[in-house]
Formats: structure tokens, sequence, C-alpha cells
């Protein structure tokens, strides 16, 4: 009872605040309207509004970060808007950004961005009938996404070019995953494994860092936005089809690596004819194996959020205990039962 | 330790049922963390029935792999320590073996339909015992 009311309590005070955010951009007579809590206790509050100006309506999504810890493996919300920016005006995909907040906002950290209308559960994604066609064409148009992306200039995004994640992948998961202070001997194994087979450096570019089934938001004919782009950093391309690939992210449909939509081949060949460049399955087969440790540090990252009482929910008291299937995976992974 | 009925995992498995039973009541998210709730209630039932044998079991396997007789959790962190110094690099296969039994166990409390065939046969189910 407690915990909704203060549920009630957070929404309340966020819309008060962003009717005035919205005013101090928009005029006294902008408001807001048709608001919808999408999620107050995920890595992101979420809220949907209207904007009405006149008879103009627009329907935005406000995202607010809600941890903020040093170890986050989360760019700030502020180079997060940046590169919002960067890729929208590339032609990728992604909600239009609209504002981002300022302190005079007194909303922390954040921004808000255009809606965009469409379906992110896999389930539905990968078992409903109206998206047929959408599973069909996902391999293709993933591939020539991910080759549009991997494309841009990365001096464009070079205020990513620092971040930890840019600098050394696996430094930075085994140094969050000290911070957190849990041993687990089966990330070790597998960082054992990554660092004595290393692939041969390959050129930076401009990585979403979280490409995978649930961050696409789909309609009928396919994807319509790459959302959550908090992840993103600089590194080797072959990082974003790993993580893409990995068992975790097929969601029971396991016989499809792409995402649980269909086969390698078809996403490497479509991503080399948009990019002129070769898709090498060793390579993706190290970085699925770091995808693995990643979501699993992730994991606990979650449950040391959960237990510090930064921001506490059953979901993320569960991911702690999950974190066991993604070693177990993994492990098959490295045995060679699981492809 | 005795106390009157009904017995721990009996309290954990009634408040489960009750979450069960008003989950499909909600909606949103809240349903959705009905659903959790209940599954991490499912989890402590596992590891109540579960949880001693697996101990006993992994401080065998330690001790006869390592040679230490620390408890449980300075065991595996001890092992995880030398993992990451390249100290186990020669004992791979074996470190493999005990590390797959270790996590395949983590499964069996947390969500035994995980498992594959090949370490999903002798998985007690709770209810069961």
């Amino acid at each position: 009872m407690s915990i909704q009311e203060s549920a009630d309590a957070l929404r309340e005070r966020i819309v008060a605040r962003l009717r005035v955010a919205v005013t101090r951009r928009y005029g006294e007579h902008a408001r807001i309207d048709n608001i919808e809590v999408a999620t107050l206790g995920g890595s992101n509050r979420t809220l949907l509004f209207d904007l009405v100006d006149g008879t103009a309506r627009r329907r935005l999504v406000f995202r607010q970060e809600t941890y903020s810890l040093p170890s986050s493996p989360f760019i700030a919300p502020n180079l997060q808007y940046r590169l919002l920016q960067l890729v929208h005006r590339e032609g990728i995909p992604v909600p239009e950004p609209v504002f981002e907040l300022e302190p005079a906002d007194e909303l922390e950290r954040g921004y808000v961005v255009g809606f965009v209308d469409g379906e992110t559960l896999p389930r539905r994604l990968l078992h409903a009938p109206e998206f047929a066609r959408a599973r069909e064409r996902f391999c293709a148009q993933a591939g020539e996404l991910l080759a549009r992306l991997h494309g841009i200039d990365v001096a464009a995004a070079g205020f990513l070019a620092d971040t930890p994640d840019s600098l050394d992948p696996l430094g930075a998961q085994l140094a969050r995953l000290d911070f957190y202070g849990e041993a687990h001997p089966a990330l070790e194994l597998a960082v054992r494994w990554l660092e004595r087979h290393r692939p041969s450096p390959s050129p930076r570019v401009l990585l979403h860092g979280d490409f995978r089934t649930g961050n696409m938001l789909m309609g009928p004919d396919g994807i319509r936005a790459v959302l959550d782009w908090e992840c993103a950093h600089l590194g080797a391309a072959h990082e974003d089809f790993g993580w893409l690939c990995m068992r975790s992210f097929r969601f029971g449909q396991v016989d499809r690596p792409v995402g649980g939509f269909g086969q390698r081949a078809a996403f490497y060949s479509a991503y080399t004819a948009a990019s002129g460049r070769p898709v090498d399955a060793d390579e993706v087969y190290w970085w699925e194996v770091f995808g693995f440790v990643r979501w699993a540090v992730l994991n606990v990252m979650q449950v040391h959020g959960h237990l510090s009482g930064e921001r506490r929910s059953p979901a993320f008291a569960a991911c702690g205990r999950n974190t066991s299937l993604i070693e177990y995976d993994l492990l098959m992974t490295l045995h060679g039962h699981y492809t | 330790m005795s106390q009157d009925n009904p017995a721990f995992v009996e309290l954990l498995r009634t408040v489960r049922e009750f979450i069960d039973d008003i989950t499909p009541k909600l909606e949103g998210q809240d349903r959705y963390h009905g659903l959790v709730a209940s599954y991490l209630l499912s989890i402590t039932e596992r590891e109540s029935a579960l949880g001693e044998a697996i101990d006993r079991e992994e401080a065998a396997a330690l001790a006869a792999c390592t040679g230490s007789h620390a408890p449980l959790p300075e065991a595996w962190a001890t092992l995880a320590r030398d993992i990451r110094r390249g100290q186990c690099d020669e004992r791979w296969d074996e470190l493999m073996t005990l590390v797959t039994s270790h996590v395949v166990n983590k499964v069996r409390v947390s969500k035994p339909d995980h498992l594959h065939p090949m370490h999903g046969a002798a998985t007690p189910q709770p209810e069961a015992t």
C-alpha cells in the first residue's frame, strides 16, 4: 500500500514539474494532457503525454534517469540527447529529440522525444500474426540499419570516445562487477577465455550498444524506431552483432539466432551488402561470449540498485537470481552445446 | 527451532498462492510485478528444499578440486580471484566442469525449466517433497 502511495506521489510531482517545463519552453498557453505512465521503476522513468498548443496536439515521451551511481553503465542523459540528435540527423529511425531537461526544470536529468507508435514486446513481435511481414524483413532491415549506423563518421560522436565502454569494453565490465562486490566464477572463466582469444583490432565505429529485440519499436512493416541508446559507445562493429544474436535475446526462439527473428546468414549478408564490410563468424562468437558477461553484470547491477535502496522492485530482485540463467547459457555456449 | 504449523516453506507457499490468485485481477505494471513476486517466492521454496543438499555437494566438490575447506561463499570468491589471475589456466577443463555444476545448481533453484535436458532430468520440484 505504501509503495503504491509513494508511486502516486512521485507521478504527481513529476507531472507538476513537467507542466512547468513545458510552459517555460512553449509559453503559458501550452499545456499537457493525456498523461500515461509507461514505467516509474525501470532504468528510466518514462511518461507519455500530449503537448497541446492551441489546436496543435503532439504525443511526446518524457524520460528521466533513475540510476546515477558512478558505476552506472549508462551514458549521461545529456550525451544520450546529443547522440539522438546526431543519429536522427543521419537518418537512423529514432524518436525525434524535442527538448532536454535543464536544472531549472527541477526534474533531474532526462529529455523529451517524439512518440512513435508501435510494439516493443518481444513475445508479441515474435509470435503475433500481424508482425509476420516484419519478422520476415527483420534480418535484412537490421543489417541495413546497423550498416548505416556504423557508417556514421566516428569523429561526429567523439563525445563518446572516453567512456569506459569505448576505452576498454571488457575492462569496463570487470570494474563494474568489482564495484558490486559479487564473486562469479562462471563470469571469471568467460573473461579469462575472452582475454586469451581476443580478435585482432578493428576500426572503431559508433555502436548502439544495446541493439536487440525489445529495444526496437516495430510495426507490421518492420522496425520503426531504435530505442534505448544509453549504452552507445565506440568500438568494434561486431560487438553490436554479438549482442543482437545472444541467446538471452532470442526470447525462446533459440533456433533463430538473430534476435529470435531469423538466421545469421541473412543478417550478415544484408550488413555486408549495405556496408561493404565482411562479418566474421568467429568474431561474432567472441562478442556473444562477451555479451553474456556484460548482460550478467547488468543484471548484477539491477539487484545492486535494488538492495542499495536506490530503486526497489520485484523485477530488479529477480534480475539478481536470473544472473544464473545467463551464466548457464554462457557456459553451454563455451562448452559448444549452444550456438 | 520448533514452531507451530504452518512450517516455513508452507508459509511461503501460502503467500505465493495468494499472489497467484490476485495477479490475474491486476493490470499493467502491477500485474507484471505480481507474476515476478510469485516467481521470487517459488525461488525461496526451491531454495528451502534444495539449498542444504546443494551446499554439501558443492563444498565436497570444491574441496576435491581446490583443497579448500573454507566456507562456501569465501571458497567460490577465492576461486573467482584465482581464475582472474590466470592461476587456473592449466586446469581449464576441470574448472569448467566444477563451475558448470555450480551454475546448474543455481539454476535448479532460480528456474529449473531453463536447464537443458542434459542437466534437467534429476531436478526435484519442491511441490513433490
